[in-house]
Order: C-alpha cells, then sequence, then structure tokens
C-alpha cells in the first residue's frame, strides 16, 4: 500500500499559521508515505501535481490535508478517479475550517493538531474499502415552492425547458409581495404591469401545474426522487366551473372584513390581477347565508362542502422559494406601532399608494381619512440591530423609503418630507442616482438619526419623533402626520417548519442556508434541494429573479442528466457473522431491514445509511462503510496514544449540521482552544457507547457528542437515538464512577459556528476543572 | 492662509478605547454613531449630557471624555443600553469611564466631599448635626445609630480597608484636596 498525503498551503490561509515544513518533515519519516505540498492544490496546477504524482510513484490510497471535505471533496474523488483509483480511497484532514482558521493565535498547538488529525485520516484511509457508485434514475419533474417573483421566474424556465414543473402556494393567489407593491425602485415602472403578464404565462403554460391555497406537508426521498406530499385547502369553489367573474358573488357577499390595508368580502379575489381569477371563502368570516351561491346561478361553482385534498406526486429536484415576510415593529415598543394609527409599516404605506389599494392609491391619514401635510420615514426598523438578533442590513429598506418619498411628494403637493437615517445604502444598478434625484428633484429632507420613540405631542394630534441630529449634537422634537416605519425583511411565515419537513438547514436568523456563500449560494444542505429568491438572505427584485434563474438552470442542468451516481454509503451485511439477535430489526425507522425464515436482509432502496443499526450490532455484522467501528476506534487510538492536549476532547460531528457548523465556526474565524479532535460521522446515531468508552479508557478526558437539533435530524430520529444511547452512557458512567460531565451531547446546527465555539470552550473548562481522566480511572481498579 | 494642521486625533497615545477593551467592553468599538443613546437619555434632554458624544470620545480616545463633568450626569436608567441596536452596554461604560476619570484625578469637588467624609467618619452621609440625634431620641431609639458612629475605633478599620484598596491614593488624599479647595475658594 503507498499512500499519498498531499498538504495544500491554501496561500497562507493554512502555510500562515501551521507550520508546514514541520508537518512534512515529520510525515516524511513515515516509510509508506509519499508527501507532497503546493500552494494551492485545488487549482488547476494542484490537481495536475496530485494526478502526476500519484502516477509516478504509483500510489493508490489518497490523503488530503487541506480544507474541508464539504468544500472540494467531491472534486479531489474526481481527481483520483481520473488516475484509476478508487474515489472512496481518500481521507481527508480538514486543516483549514477547523484548524488553522480557528487556532490563529496557537501556531504551535494548531501544527501539533494539525498531525494529529493526518494521521488519523492517514490510519484511516489504510482501513478503507473501494466502493462502486450507486445510480438512480432521476424523475424528469420539479417542485418550486412559494408563487412569488423568483417562484414564477424559475418555474417558467424549467417549463419552458420541457420539464413539468409543479407550483406551490400558500395563498389563494400567486404572485407574492411584489404584486402588493405600486411601484419598483429606481425606475419605478408599475409592479403589477410587469408581474401580471408573467403571471398569466404561468397560469397558461402546459407544463406548470399550478397549486394555489395549497401547502407542503411531507418530502421523502433522495436527490432525483423526492416524494411529495401537498394538502390543497378548500376554496369552497369548484376551481374547473368557476370562470372568474368574481364580481357577481362579492357584490351580494353582506361580509366586509374589516383590515385597513387588505379590506374584502368573505367571498372575494385578493386582487384583480389574481392567478388563478377565482374567489375564495373564509371560512372563519362567512356566515353561510349563501347568497354568493344564489347569484352565481347556472354555474354553480360554489361547493360548501368542500375539504382540504391531499396529492402525492414524484419529483427529481426541489427549488424553495418563499421568500419573506415584514418585520412587525409591536417588538420595538418605544415606537407605539400598534397604539397609534398614524405609524404604518413600509408594506403598509405600499398598499396606500397602490391604486388597488384600500384607498384607491391615495395617500390618506388612517387615523381620520385626511391627506397628511408631513410624512416621516424612519429607517432601520428591525434592522442592523444585535438586540432582537436582525444583525444584518435588510437591503431593501433605504430604496423603498427613497422611492415611497419620491411618490408621496409627487401625489401630494408642498408635502413636507423627512427621512431620518443612520447611513444610507442605495444599493443596486442606478439606486444611488435615484437617492440623489430624491435630493435634488424632490427636495426629500434627510435627517441623520436614529429615532429613539415616537410620541404623540399634548398639544395637537401631531405624532412627535425624539432624535439627535447627529451631525450638529441637537436633540429634537419633530412634529408629523404620518409616520412610515421602513421595517426591515425576516424569512417567510413557516420557514422553520419547512426547513424541517425537507431536512435542510437554516442560517442564525432563520434563513435557509446555502451550501457554500460564494461558490454554491442556491445549493441547500441537501442534495437536489435548491434556494431562490429573499428566503436565503434579503434581496430586491432584481437579485430575486436572477438567482431565481440560475438555481432553474442547476435544476434543468441536473434533469437533463436523466440519471444521477449516489454514493454507496449503505449498510453492509455480514451473514457469518450474524446471530440474529434482531436488535437491529426496531431501530431502523426505514424499513430497511427485513428479517423472513431466520434470513436477514438488507433492503438497499429503503437504507439512508445512518448506521443506527450497526451501532445497535454486537457482533459487527452490520457497517457502514468508511464509517466502520474499526476505522473509527483506529482514529481513536491517534488520538488518545499521543495525547498532546489536557484536557483532551475528542469531539463527533454529524454530517449534516454539525460538522457544517464546525466549519461555519472556521469560515467566520471564531478563535476556539485546539485540544479537540473532530471526528466525521454520517449521524450520531452510529455511534456506538463503546466507541465513548474507548476513547475514555484510552486517555480522552472529555467526550462530545454533536448533532442536528432533534427536529432537523437528516435520519428523522437519529438524534434521538443518540440521546437515549447518551442515557446509558450516563449511567454506564455513573457505575464505573467516571464523572459523567466527560461526555456531553449537544445540537449544533449548520448555522451555528458561535455555539460550536462556544461549547469547546466551555466544555475544555468543565474538563479542566475535573483534572486528568486518569484521575477517574483510578476508580475502577 | 493658516497652515493646516494633523488631526489631533492621530496624536492621542492615551488610548481609553484600549482600557475599555481590556475590561471586557469590546463591544465598544461595534458603535455606529445612530444617535439613539443621546435620543434616549431622560438627563441629556434636561442637561448638556450627550451620551453618543461620550462613546466617541471614549472610542477614539480623547482625554475630555474623562475631564468633562457630562460623565457625572448620567441617572443609570439603562435606557441607552436597552435601545442600542448595538447591544453596547453604554451605562456600564459611563461607570468604567467615571472609575477610570477618578484614577486620573478628575473629580468632582461634591464628590470628593463625600469620599473624604466616608474617609473621616465610616459614612457618605454622617449624622453631623445635633438635630438628628435629638429626633432618633424622640423616636425611642438610642441617640447615636450602632454603626461606625457609635464605635469610633471602627473608622480605623475603614480607613485602613479604604488605604488597602489603595482608595486614599486614587483620589490623591491630602494633597490633591487641599488642591481642589484652593481652586473652590478662588
Amino acid at each position: 500500500m503507498k499512500i499519498g498525503l498531499f498538504l495544500c498551503d491554501c496561500g497562507t490561509n493554512i502555510a500562515g499559521v501551521l507550520d508546514i515544513k514541520a508537518i512534512m518533515e515529520h510525515f516524511k519519516t513515515y516509510p509508506e508515505i509519499y508527501v507532497f505540498e503546493d500552494k494551492y492544490l485545488c487549482a488547476e496546477l494542484g490537481l495536475n501535481l496530485i494526478a502526476d504524482e500519484i502516477k509516478e510513484n504509483k500510489i493508490d490510497r489518497v490523503v488530503i490535508a487541506a480544507c474541508s471535505f464539504k468544500l472540494h471533496g467531491e472534486l479531489f474523488r474526481n481527481s483520483i478517479e481520473k488516475t484509476g483509483i478508487n474515489r472512496y480511497l481518500i481521507a481527508f484532514a480538514n486543516i483549514r475550517e477547523q484548524n488553522s482558521w480557528v487556532h490563529a493565535n496557537e501556531p504551535m498547538r494548531a501544527t501539533e493538531k494539525a498531525i494529529d488529525q493526518i494521521d488519523m485520516a492517514i490510519e484511516r484511509v489504510k482501513l478503507l474499502k473501494p466502493l462502486k457508485r450507486r445510480k438512480a434514475k432521476i424523475t424528469p419533474s420539479v417542485l418550486i415552492i412559494g408563487g412569488g417573483i423568483a417562484g414564477i421566474k424559475a418555474s417558467l424556465q424549467i417549463a419552458d425547458a420541457g420539464y413539468k414543473v409543479y407550483l406551490v402556494e400558500r395563498e389563494p393567489t400567486i404572485g407574492g409581495k411584489m404584486a402588493l407593491f405600486d411601484k419598483t425602485f429606481p425606475t419605478l415602472d408599475c409592479s403589477i404591469c410587469i408581474l401580471g403578464p408573467i403571471m398569466v404565462e404561468v397560469k397558461d403554460h402546459p407544463n406548470i401545474e399550478l397549486l394555489t391555497y395549497s401547502e407542503v406537508k411531507e418530502v421523502s426521498g433522495y436527490i432525483g426522487n423526492f416524494e411529495i406530499t401537498i394538502e390543497k385547502k378548500p376554496r369552497f369553489i369548484f376551481e374547473d366551473k368557476c370562470v372568474g367573474c368574481f364580481e357577481i358573488c362579492r357584490e351580494v357577499c353582506p361580509i366586509d372584513v374589516e383590515d385597513t390595508f387588505f379590506p374584502r368580502k368573505a367571498i372575494d379575489v385578493s386582487y384583480p390581477q389574481a392567478i388563478p381569477l377565482i374567489p375564495n371563502i373564509l371560512e372563519e368570516y362567512c356566515i353561510g347565508c349563501k347568497a354568493c351561491e344564489i347569484a352565481c346561478g347556472e354555474r354553480e361553482a360554489i361547493n360548501f362542502s368542500q375539504t382540504k385534498e391531499i396529492k402525492r406526486f414524484k419529483v427529481g429536484a426541489i427549488i424553495v422559494a418563499t421568500g419573506y415576510k415584514t418585520f412587525d415593529p409591536t417588538i420595538l415598543g418605544e415606537y407605539n406601532y400598534t397604539k397609534y394609527p398614524n405609524i404604518i409599516t413600509g408594506l403598509e404605506m405600499e398598499r396606500l399608494l397602490n391604486t388597488d389599494g384600500p384607498t384607491k392609491g391615495v395617500i390618506l391619514k388612517p387615523s381620520d381619512g385626511s391627506i397628511p401635510k408631513s410624512i416621516s420615514f424612519i429607517l432601520c426598523v428591525g434592522s442592523r440591530n444585535k438586540k432582537i438578533n436582525h444583525e444584518y442590513c435588510s437591503q431593501v429598506c433605504c430604496n423603498y423609503s427613497v422611492k415611497q418619498a419620491i411618490l408621496a411628494k409627487k401625489q401630494i403637493k408642498n408635502l413636507d418630507i423627512m427621512i431620518y437615517y443612520t447611513d444610507i445604502r442605495a444599493i443596486g444598478k442606478f439606486c444611488e442616482e435615484f437617492y440623489n434625484r430624491a435630493r435634488e428633484e424632490f427636495q426629500i429632507r434627510f435627517i441623520k438619526s436614529n429615532i429613539s420613540t415616537i410620541i404623540k405631542s399634548d398639544t395637537s394630534n401631531e405624532l412627535l419623533l425624539r432624535g439627535e441630529n447627529i451631525l450638529d449634537d441637537h436633540l429634537f422634537e419633530n412634529p408629523t402626520e404620518l409616520v412610515v416605519l421602513a421595517v426591515g425583511i425576516e424569512p417567510a411565515e413557516g420557514t422553520e417548519e419547512l426547513a424541517q419537513i425537507l431536512n435542510i438547514s437554516t442560517d442564525t436568523y432563520g434563513f435557509l442556508l446555502e451550501s457554500h456563500l460564494k461558490v454554491r449560494p442556491s445549493d441547500s444542505s441537501v442534495k437536489g434541494i435548491y434556494i431562490a429568491g429573499a428566503i436565503q438572505f434579503p434581496k430586491d427584485i432584481p437579485n430575486s429573479i436572477s438567482q431565481a434563474e440560475s438555481t432553474a438552470s442547476k435544476t434543468i442542468a441536473l434533469l437533463t442528466k436523466g440519471e444521477i451516481e449516489l454514493d454507496p454509503l449503505v449498510v453492509q451485511y455480514n451473514r457469518d457473522l450474524c446471530d440474529l439477535c434482531r436488535l437491529c430489526e426496531n431501530v431502523c425507522v426505514f424499513n430497511a431491514i427485513e428479517i423472513e425464515n431466520e434470513q436477514l436482509h438488507i433492503i438497499e432502496a429503503n437504507c439512508v445509511g445512518c448506521g443506527a443499526c450497526a451501532a445497535m450490532c454486537h457482533k459487527n455484522a452490520l457497517t457502514v462503510p468508511g464509517f466502520t467501528k474499526e476505522e473509527i476506534i483506529t482514529q481513536l487510538k491517534v488520538i488518545t496514544d499521543k495525547k498532546k492536549e489536557s484536557p483532551l476532547i475528542v469531539t463527533f460531528l454529524c454530517n449534516w449540521c454539525s460538522y457544517i457548523g464546525a466549519d461555519l465556526a472556521g469560515t467566520s474565524k471564531i478563535q476556539y482552544p485546539t485540544n479537540t479532535r473532530p471526528i466525521h460521522v454520517m449521524c450520531t446515531a452510529m455511534i456506538d457507547p463503546a466507541l465513548v468508552f474507548e476513547a475514555l479508557f484510552n486517555g480522552a478526558d472529555g467526550v462530545l457528542i454533536a448533532g442536528c437539533h432533534p427536529q432537523d435530524c437528516h435520519y428523522t430520529t437519529g438524534f434521538i437515538k443518540a440521546e437515549n444511547r447518551y442515557e446509558s452512557i450516563i449511567s454506564m458512567l455513573e457505575e464505573l464512577k467516571i464523572n459523567n460531565n466527560r461526555v456531553k451531547i449537544i445540537s449544533i446546527s449548520a448555522g451555528e459556528g458561535q455555539k460550536f465555539a462556544d461549547t469547546i470552550k466551555e466544555f475544555s473548562e468543565t474538563l479542566k476543572n475535573l483534572g486528568p481522566i486518569s484521575k477517574d480511572l483510578k476508580n475502577i481498579k | 492662509m493658516e497652515d493646516l494642521k494633523s488631526d489631533r486625533i492621530l496624536e492621542i497615545k492615551d488610548d481609553i478605547s484600549d482600557e475599555l477593551r481590556k475590561a471586557g467592553y469590546a463591544e465598544i468599538g461595534a458603535c455606529i454613531q445612530c444617535g439613539n443613546c443621546t435620543a434616549s437619555c431622560p438627563s441629556g434632554r434636561r442637561t448638556a449630557m450627550r451620551t453618543r458624544s461620550i462613546v466617541r470620545e471614549a472610542l477614539l480616545g480623547l482625554d475630555e471624555v474623562l475631564s468633562d463633568k457630562e460623565l457625572w450626569l448620567c441617572t443609570t436608567c439603562y435606557t441607552c443600553f436597552e435601545r442600542c441596536p448595538r447591544n453596547i452596554p453604554i451605562t456600564d461604560i459611563i461607570i468604567f469611564l467615571r472609575n477610570l476619570a477618578v484614577q486620573r484625578g478628575h473629580i468632582l469637588p461634591n464628590h470628593l466631599n463625600l469620599c473624604r467624609m466616608f474617609y473621616d467618619t465610616g459614612h457618605g452621609v454622617p449624622i453631623n448635626d445635633e438635630k438628628w440625634n435629638i429626633m432618633r431620641e424622640s423616636y425611642g431609639v438610642s441617640r447615636v445609630p450602632p454603626t461606625v458612629h457609635a464605635h469610633p475605633k471602627a473608622v480605623k478599620e475603614v480607613q485602613e480597608l479604604i488605604s488597602c484598596v489603595g482608595f486614599d491614593k486614587t483620589i490623591a488624599w491630602g494633597k490633591y484636596a487641599k488642591k481642589e479647595e484652593k481652586a473652590e475658594k478662588k
């Protein structure tokens, strides 16, 4: 066996912290190892070096010590495959995200950690076995969740390419937020005039099946083969009989749904351009007078006995484009949003400006319906605010406020407009020019001040804005008649639930987490599920559309392949070792294990490779390739034999959440102690308690098991199984008189880099106080 | 034409923001000078106190942040901290700056008197008027309360404690006090 160790400097990213020379010298003393180093292994030159050296030195196994395998793992696998080595005979040492980037101030210790990490990879690669990839057909259809501008554009592009699209929208109409706007910045063209025709195109497209008023309830399967369950809410209308002459039924309905900004009848359409142009009856408001049924007459389109429908279908890929909701300013009590009707949000202002809105486009004060003489805009409401975990800039508020100010100025003569800002961020093409026009042409005044509170004047009906004019240290209480809070953007309602259904990750703010911020911005954490639009992060219309189109292209590229190669990470069964104890049978929730007539069968198609069964198997008859007990123990031995740190922590990281979370700590450069040695597992459920004791008995001072939050688990109940096993680990520790604080289980999502760093810090402290493990092990004798 | 001089900020050596960082107030660096703190300040609405300016001067390391009387006008109501979008513990920082100010000899005469009172009697507000003793008697309690007042020896202990923590030196006892007194008389 000849192993090639390829070390990457990554410019100064790795070499700037780690002593690469020392590492090379160390490994050159190993007889079976060939060591190579390059400035950038992932670049063309680096990859060529790998290929050349493999051929020249007849290398048959490869260790890559570089960035996280989550970033370039596939690239390196493809490269060695080209030289004739099986793509699974490779192991990775993550010495960037989980080393040099997080230990920048401790180069010596970091170098020692890197040597351990590489040693672990070397020992692991020795045990790996060649595997064959599985092939699966791709269902040539796509599910798109969310019928806003991003979902609409993606649907049309994919449908045009000839693939079937299921477009699911929660509201009764597609169009999303864009359909509610009056004009768009910076061009001031009418929003619905651009959007309306595209919405009609969606309705008429033969390849698009529109599922409005529907929600995704269940998703199972994998890339190329997802099984979808949709629940369609009852409209109480026969969609095939209704012709959309909605005035007739609406006219006779006696129930006004009172809403200042979204008024409607109990039977109504959302707005006249709605697609599909079919009204719905709001169950909670309808009094059942059936006047609409009589008005509808012979068409008989109204159906009071309609119930929800369930629809199931298969798709090859999923695009999530669920968009955003606006920030609810009631949480900031000092703005008195609910107390005074003349304080409105940006979206409500948009309704006042819209010709199809409640006031037919006339700006009126909600308190008395009169025309305001002055309007004040407050920017950054709910944005750039650490206190409420909204540290991000919402990207669009400056621009939409400038737009609304201009539109208001155009409408009302001698209107006095003030915009209170902290910083103006007129981002986007032609937006700075737009902002300049607001100042030059429309004489809108901009005051640099973050308003601290809005109160009511004692002497008049006006509102008073209290603030400090930053530029002259001057305190003011400025009167105004109408206040517009430029509220920021949050992930759409129900994003958390949807992320759980899809098993994809969210970031610290609840937006969907992309696979890589720069090079894979539209991939979610699960293959075959993509993201588009403002559900990834606040975006304006042009940016949402750009991402929708790129996501659509990615999806088309996937579907066009027709077939996909999958990692053969399914459990392997050795009949000779099995004693048919049947412990594995119940632990599998995917029906992948079947025991009939004293014979155990693995149903490969059902197996997801979580390894929960393998952890239960006391005979080692069940194994997940790459993650066998032998392969994990060999890594543990490397760590504990040398024991370079005290306290020494062995950290198991699950593939789907915690490993990515630990990587995120790296990309965010959050520093934590060097005394942790990460071991990658597919799921925390595959960790046999014996492995934890193996670590402790051999000298690890503590073991950290980090997995998904239970509700996010990629294997549904994997983390819960790990938690159950943790209980038994704890009781065994107690029996052995080993302090039970030495083993810790924790949920760290892919978005929780900070939490990972904090956990390591805290756990180190705990273990420091407990002293070395040898103290506890004495008790055993 | 007058010659342009370099910005005095470039010349500052005494870095107050370094002290703040050392004390664990690194968040102050995140201040975006939005002014919400000043506008939220109930004291600032009636006095010359400008919270944002204090933060700015502290960040830039301007010495006047310690010498200005403004620093002592904060009522520690914590409204600025509550509304700060950067989650900067402004009130705690002001208290820290006050400590720093005193360490560097910036103390208001009234505060100095209070400290002296405390040093002399063990009380910041001692019973220094016979009428209080009479009033106590009328309520049926002892003329002198069972505090340091009743135990003159304990004053020594208080003074010892004060010198143990170096507070006597911090306020430059004696020499500094006399200087202040002179200044006041003028």
